[in-house]
């Protein structure tokens, strides 16, 4: 007797052409039944002589895969030669779970994706799923605790336990396919599903009912997630291996820049938030007197240049429980108003069941930005119900920075960098 | 081994008989099946060969399986409205225990013959998704899939009487993390339980 020999070569190619556009096809499995044409759309009957058209899909463009991914590739995934046979376009009407504003539950989804069959040089076959977020590789398993989904959306049919929460459930239907079948397909074939995730994998009960009330056959998969360079090392041919290897390049070099840049703007949001300028003016005016229609002018200031300053005013000595409110307008030296600057100082104090109280207001400021060097004035404005006792002080820095911007473009830079960061491992 | 050498009733050429359990030959010529009646050889049913789709098992080949060799005694087809697979017949060389190896579209499971279902046990009363007792266990199985199906045919050597035709109904399930499938053939109904494996556990 001999002992059984591995085949070494995948399966003797059949051509045909698509009697729907002629286009040359390949069957690379005997046991086809069916093909579909990528070119036209058109489903071939393998069985029949004439190979006659059994339905038409539609443009295949239209479906076109997500990625670089063609019928008839072949590459090495787990040490074994695979060439991709076909691909079914699903589209899923499903409920996933989430939390939305602090409660859990179900929201109604619509996703697509690809389910590559990939067969070796034996003749086995493996699922490649493919959607527009990432590759996850299909087996189907024997579960130790078989089951359905049921009305506590809890299963664990793997293990038995613990019981995991039922991620998404609903039904997947075909949209479209290209290639070979061994099976009966046909576009609108359905099949239920419910799906748990356990440890990072993904196991789903899949069931095809006969009709309404019969299910025909029960299935459990087993998914695992592939990242894009694994099917790409083991699919793409080296031009774009190359591409992957020069966008992770530049993924990490952004990455770098990114974090780089955010620590840059971290140190720098701190010192403006620190930094309280150069003191280029300080005058103090009594607000007894600001309550004069005409206001009170300040003397001139020298503003040297171009830039950011900052204006503030301090009020000290207000009399207890009375408030001033209190405007200032920045004036060029041709006395236009260029910009202004108000606050409500106060002082109230009293008593309570929790002892005695104070509340003050002391203090305005504003950043300003002037375009012209020269000199500028101040007239300050005061309305109280009463007279008014006390001073405030008003003073112009110069060098003054916008912390703001800093802090915005750090949250910029971190964003940046986690986007960058999921581009490469 | 001890053989038997006997002649197709049909086309007159050899064919084999390798062990004592062995109920119907099938002529590598023709294709005619013929069963086993006393010490003589009467052809059944129409000439059937099957078509080869290639398969890494061939009868005559031997192989290791959890480190018991094996050698590959015959096969049978069955069809179904989904397609059709393949039930490799092997016997174990050490005890000459008999096994079943199933491929159904390159996906290996390997199956031992446990009992046989009630006699009252009913393809149309089995429930997918339900569940339903498996004779000799305790715990039932849960039913994953039942279809119509028929013999296509077979090469070899079998241990039943078949006749290409003849229905084949089968059920499928689960119990405790083993394949279950109970084959209703009008000669030998018959539950195997199993496990799929990868082809390379076949150690060649």
């Amino acid at each position: 007797m001999s002992s059984i020999q591995t085949q070494t070569k995948l399966a003797s190619v059949n051509q045909l052409n698509c009697q729907g556009c002629g286009n040359a096809l390949s069957v690379l499995n005997p046991r086809a039944k069916y093909i579909a044409c990528q070119y036209c759309g058109s489903v071939l009957d393998l069985n029949s002589e004439e190979h006659q058209i059994l339905e038409t899909l539609g443009k295949p463009e239209r479906h076109a895969p997500f990625s670089f991914l063609e019928l008839g590739m072949t590459g090495v995934l787990g040490g074994k030669t695979h060439q991709l046979i076909s691909r079914t376009r699903w589209r899923m009407r499903y409920k996933e779970f989430g939390y939305e504003d602090g409660s859990a539950g179900y929201s109604n989804e619509v996703w697509v994706y690809d389910e590559w069959l990939m067969m070796d040089e034996n003749k086995t076959y493996k699922y490649l799923i493919e959607d527009k977020t990432g590759y996850w590789l299909s087996e189907e398993i024997v579960p130790e605790v078989p089951m359905l989904l049921n009305s506590d959306y809890r299963m664990q049919f793997y293990q038995g336990e613990p019981m995991r929460q039922v991620q998404e459930f609903g039904t997947a239907e075909v949209i479209f396919f290209e290639g070979e079948s061994n099976y009966d397909i046909k576009k609108g074939d359905s099949v239920r599903f419910s799906m748990y995730r356990d440890k990072g994998l993904d196991y789903s009960a899949e069931w095809r009912m006969k009709d309404e009330e019969e299910i025909k056959e029960i299935e459990f998969f087993r998914e695992r997630p592939i990242s894009k360079k694994q099917v790409i090392e083991a699919f793409g041919n080296n031009e774009q291996v190359t591409e992957l290897q020069e966008n992770e390049g530049f993924a990490k070099f952004v990455y770098n820049m990114a974090l780089f840049g955010a620590l840059a703007m971290l140190i720098m949001g701190i010192y403006a938030i620190a930094n309280n300028g150069k003191l280029i003016s300080s005058q103090s005016i009594p607000l007894s007197s600001l309550t004069q229609v005409e206001g009170v002018m300040s003397g001139a200031i020298d503003i040297p240049g171009p830039g950011l300053y900052k204006l503030e005013m301090r009020a000290s000595g207000i009399a207890q429980n009375s408030e001033m409110y209190v405007l200032a307008y920045v004036m060029d030296e041709q006395k236009n108003v260029v910009n202004t600057l108000d606050g409500t100082f106060s002082y109230y104090s009293g008593y309570d069941s929790e002892g005695s109280w104070t509340e003050s207001s002391t203090r305005s400021k504003k950043r300003f930005k002037t375009n012209k060097a020269g000199k500028y004035y101040l007239q300050l404005h005061g309305n109280s119900e009463r007279t008014q006792t006390g001073q405030v002080d008003v003073f112009l820095r110069s060098g003054v920075m916008m912390g703001r911007y800093y802090l915005m473009a750090l949250i910029l830079f971190v964003v940046i960098a986690i986007i960058f960061r999921t581009r490469f491992k | 081994m001890i053989s038997q050498a006997f002649e197709c009733p049909s086309c007159g050429a050899p064919i084999e008989k390798r062990t004592p359990g062995a109920r119907s030959l099938v002529c590598s010529y023709c294709g005619q099946t013929s069963h086993l009646n006393a010490s003589s050889l009467e052809a059944a049913g129409e000439k059937q060969m099957l078509i080869d789709y290639g398969s890494v098992l061939k009868i005559g080949d031997t192989g290791t399986f959890d480190g018991r060799e094996f050698f590959v005694l015959g096969k049978l087809r069955i069809d179904y409205e989904d397609g059709f697979w393949d039930e490799w017949y092997i016997n174990y060389v050490d005890n000459g225990e008999p096994a079943w190896i199933q491929e159904d579209d390159g996906a290996f499971t390997i199956f031992s013959r446990v009992g046989e279902p009630e006699q009252h046990a009913r393809f149309e009363n089995y429930q997918v998704g339900g569940y339903a007792p498996v004779s000799n266990f305790p715990d039932p199985m849960f039913v994953t899939s039942k279809a119509r199906a028929k013999v296509n045919g077979g090469e070899g050597e079998l241990p039943f009487k078949i006749i290409p035709g003849d229905p084949a109904d089968f059920v499928e399930g689960i119990m405790g993390g083993k394949v279950v499938s109970i084959e209703l053939l009008p000669d030998d109904s018959a539950i195997f339980v199993g496990s799929p494996f990868e082809l390379s556990a076949l150690g060649y």
